[in-house]
């Protein structure tokens, strides 16, 4: 389901961040709300059920809780990836609606993304605490592993305290490909160590019964097969193969994630439809990655890769000047 | 042809020499509905064809009166809305029988506009727009017309799409200001002898644009517009705003069978009978 940028601005500045490069580039602010109507008119179109509000920071749209409302209004069900941290009266006013909508029928859902507590200020925290509050059993975290060092423990506790959905999503940080500074970002020599790490936690994924949930980008062969198996035990889903995801940014500009966000140039009104959109983007990645390039150089070799269940990690590293 | 009558509905005292069995449109201005002006007129022997009320906002405490009741309702806006407000007005105003007016004086009003109208509302706006100068009126049309999502009828769109190959439709008879189908009593003027409601033959009324070199000769919207919005230093404006809607409603109709050009959607929900 593609997401949709509401808004180019964000409160934080995560070192791991992949869309600081589209953020740089950018143009426009604010999602406006005759694009927004275009947008919805689309996804009615295109038969797409859900809006999923991304940003930067979607609650920072002065008009965000409004937006969601029509969205609502309008049949869909919705999303936001936020990082919770909104002003009290964004909070409530979100909560407002949702409360509403869900009386209708409608599904809500909050995926807060959520950094250590060492690399977030007190303040942000005590914000991103009061709306995981309000989230509850409609809300669940998400994770951008950017280091091997990594501590999850921080986000059990905030599953538990605040009875959010049991699951835990997880993302594998990505260079930008033909990014301009770049971004901190784990590379894939390192990525034993990262399912080594992750290894660690798995009681306290059993313990809390909390679903882990794999983003797109990691590769089969990062996992030993024991851990594999254990992750199974856990009901772990994967993304092991790697498709456009298709991002709408607040000028209607698309690109197909945003590792992968310097094939732009177009926009939503050059489409008619979402699988247009997709038919699209899959020949970009196609001709700009002629031999399928993995991460690894055994992945060319490998045959799950030759079988499709794996694309061989993210196609930043394929399409970039970034070396594994 | 008899005309309708637009009278006050405080003042239904004045249609008493209105040829009976025609129709009433009965102007509430910013008031409350009342039934009892409606009573009056239907004891009387009228037929309701319309109520007038200005709202000042699509959650207007005045709205629910109107929408509560079953007669044709026009609610004219009063005021530049925000979006905010048609969201929450949206629910009451989504009733088949009423419609709001948006004026068309910034990108707000269009956005409340197609707001509403995605949301269930049925919208108008003023026949005489189509000669205003902009691109509002052109996004209007387009958003009333090819959009992709859904979209409930907006007039004056949807009636010229339904009857513009309709010999007896006038864009006219959807505009209140418009003397050929309309005697306004609203004013404190006398009012007119009973001659003054019988309308002109329609078929007769393009007949003088038709001659010599009148710029109306080559409009695409005579058919249904008769020279009604012809003003010498406008007439550019319209008739190349017919010829756009022409365009676009080519565009719209779908060739048999492709059934992805135009989508359900739009057909579900934009073709019902206009109020007035």
């Amino acid at each position: 389901m593609p997401n949709l940028l509401v808004t180019q601005k964000c409160v934080r500045r995560c070192p791991y961040c992949f869309a600081d490069s589209y953020m740089a580039g950018s143009q426009g602010d604010f999602l406006r709300w005759d694009d927004f109507i275009y947008v919805l008119d689309f996804y009615e179109k295109s038969r797409v059920p859900i809006v999923s509000f991304l940003g930067g920071e979607p609650g920072i749209h002065p008009q965000v809780a409004q937006m969601m409302d029509y969205a609502m209004m309008r049949g869909f069900d919705f999303r936001m990836f936020t990082s919770g941290i909104l002003p009290a009266a964004t909070r409530e006013r979100i909560q407002e609606v949702r409360l509403r909508h869900e009386k209708a029928g409608r599904k809500v859902t909050f995926i807060v993304n959520v950094n250590h507590p060492d690399d977030t200020p007190e303040a942000q925290q005590r914000i991103q605490d009061e709306f995981l509050a309000m989230g509850g059993a409609q809300a669940s975290i998400s994770f951008n592993i950017y280091r091997t060092d990594f501590d999850l423990d921080f986000a059990f506790d905030l599953i538990e305290r605040h009875g959010l959905m049991p699951n835990l999503r997880l993302g594998l940080t990505h260079p930008i490909a033909k990014g301009g500074e770049g971004n901190v970002f784990v590379p894939p020599r390192d990525y034993p160590a990262v399912a080594a790490r992750l290894e660690r936690f798995f009681p306290r994924f059993a313990k809390g019964r909390v679903i882990p949930g794999f983003d797109c980008g990691f590769p089969i062969c990062m996992f030993t097969d024991a851990q594999l198996g254990a992750l199974t035990r856990l009901q772990a889903t994967f993304h092991w193969t790697c498709g456009p995801i298709v991002d709408i940014g607040p000028d209607l500009e698309l690109w197909p994630c945003f590792p992968l966000s310097h094939i732009r140039g177009k926009t939503l009104y050059d489409f008619d439809s979402l699988d247009e959109v997709m038919k699209y983007f899959v020949d970009q990645v196609k001709a700009q990655r002629p031999e399928g390039r993995g991460i690894y150089l055994e992945c060319d070799g490998c045959e799950h890769r030759q079988r499709g269940l794996c694309s061989g990690g993210c196609a930043a590293y394929a399409l970039g000047e970034v070396g594994p | 042809m008899t005309k309708a009558t637009i009278v006050l509905s405080d003042r239904t005292d004045r249609l008493e020499t209105v040829p009976r069995e025609s129709e009433v449109v009965l102007d509430f201005g910013d008031g409350p509905f009342d039934r009892k002006a409606v009573d009056a007129c239907l004891r009387a022997g009228f037929r309701v064809r319309t109520l007038l009320a200005a709202i000042e906002a699509p959650d207007s405490g005045n709205v629910a009166g109107y929408a509560g009741q079953g007669a044709p309702a026009v609610l004219l806006l009063s005021r530049p809305a925000t979006v905010e407000e048609a969201l929450r007005g949206a629910a009451g105003l989504a009733r088949p029988h009423l419609s709001v007016e948006v004026p068309l004086r910034g990108d707000d009003d269009l956005d409340v506009l197609k707001v509403l109208s995605s949301l269930g509302v049925r919208t108008r706006i003023a026949v005489g727009e189509l000669r205003s100068e902009g691109d509002l009126v052109l996004e209007a049309m387009t958003d009333a017309l090819v959009r992709m999502g859904r979209r409930t009828a907006v007039t004056p769109f949807e009636e010229v799409r339904a009857g513009r190959l309709d010999e007896s439709f006038e864009i006219a008879s959807l505009d209140f200001v418009a003397n050929d189908h309309f005697v306004d009593l609203r004013g404190e003027d006398e009012v007119p002898g009973p001659g003054a409601w019988d309308g002109p033959d329609v078929s007769r009324k393009r007949v003088p644009f038709l001659r010599g070199r009148h710029p109306c000769a080559f409009c695409e919207g005579l058919l249904f517009c008769h020279g009604y919005l012809y003003d010498e230093a406008t007439v550019d404006l319209c008739r190349g705003r017919f010829a756009e809607m022409m365009e676009l409603l080519s565009a719209q109709e779908a060739p048999a069978g492709n059934e992805e050009a135009v989508p359900a959607a739009c057909c579900d929900r934009g073709r019902e009978a206009g109020p007035c």
